[in-house]
């Protein structure tokens, strides 16, 4: 299939497909494209590691199983006091339904 | 009849399980942008119980009035999503305050460069690069108009890959 595509707009999806950003449907064209032509399998290489490297500078801590239980202990512990529903007697709220009229009529 | 085991209170309701269960699902994402903010174990977890009690605080009748549907699954992972942008975007608004102008001293020499940065391009930065956010994403979360999401992203990158670029231009390889 010949790929009819300017060089920017060739380099522009295969930066795309290295961030995971390219639809679907042109994951093939960019394959097609990387496959055929050195030039862009060098541009595609160097995107990779670029990304790589990116990767390795950028910390992605884990929570440790002791920590995510104490984190989740927490954060049950404001859940059970600031969502607690306020409990209203039974006998409160009939009279409260009782003291509002069923209907009005204004004049 | 059903009976609460013993350890359970009596004014534990589905909310609060639910809740509960999406936090658990959340805390590992959370947690690892509170520490790209902070660069401390300890300081990343405080700052998301308390955004965590902030948000509550504020939004505590939304949160009461909100039922999950067990059974609708979308449902659910609208609001799991919703709740995680949401609390991206109290971590970021307490950090700011909290953190402004803190030195992060990390051992690791490879993130010594990202922490140079300010929190508004470390938060960018992280969620563009490691979470994988759209523009409009960021832009939604933290409330930024576009050329400033933008602005905040293409300088962190800059900091962080702008020599390798420069070295790729004086260099053989391919542009």
């Amino acid at each position: 299939m010949q790929i009819n595509l300017t060089d920017k707009t060739k380099r522009q999806m295969i930066a795309s497909f290295v961030n995971g950003t390219l639809k679907s449907k042109d994951i093939s064209i960019v394959e097609q494209i990387v496959g055929n032509d050195p030039v862009y399998q060098s541009f595609y290489q160097r995107k990779v590691q670029e990304r790589d490297f990116i990767l390795e500078m950028i910390p992605d801590a884990k929570l440790k199983l002791d920590e995510k239980a104490n984190l989740l202990n927490d954060i049950a512990g404001v859940n059970s006091d600031l969502l607690v529903e306020d409990i209203i007697p039974w006998k409160v709220r009939i009279k409260e339904f009782l003291e509002k009229p069923v209907f009005t009529i204004k004049f | 009849m059903f009976a609460y085991p013993a350890e359970i209170p009596y004014y534990f309701d589905m909310k609060q399980f639910q809740l509960n269960n999406l936090l658990d699902e959340l805390s590992q994402p959370l947690f690892g942008f509170s520490y790209a903010l902070c660069g401390d174990r300890e300081e990343a977890q405080k700052l998301i119980v308390d955004a965590y009690t902030v948000y509550i605080v504020r939004e505590k009748r939304f949160i009461s009035g909100k039922e999950l549907d067990s059974q609708n699954l979308k449902e659910r992972r609208d609001f799991k999503k919703y709740l995680y942008k949401e609390l991206l975007g109290e971590i970021l608004e307490l950090a700011l305050k909290r953190l402004t102008g803190h030195r992060v001293d990390t051992e690791v020499e490879e993130h010594k460069c990202f922490f140079t940065m300010g929190i508004f391009s470390r938060a960018v930065f992280y969620l563009k690069e490691m979470k994988g956010f759209t523009i409009e994403d960021i832009q939604e979360v933290f409330g930024l108009e576009r050329h400033r999401a933008l602005e905040f992203y293409y300088n962190a990158r800059q900091a962080m890959v702008g020599d390798i670029e420069s070295l790729y231009r004086g260099g053989t390889h391919a542009n």
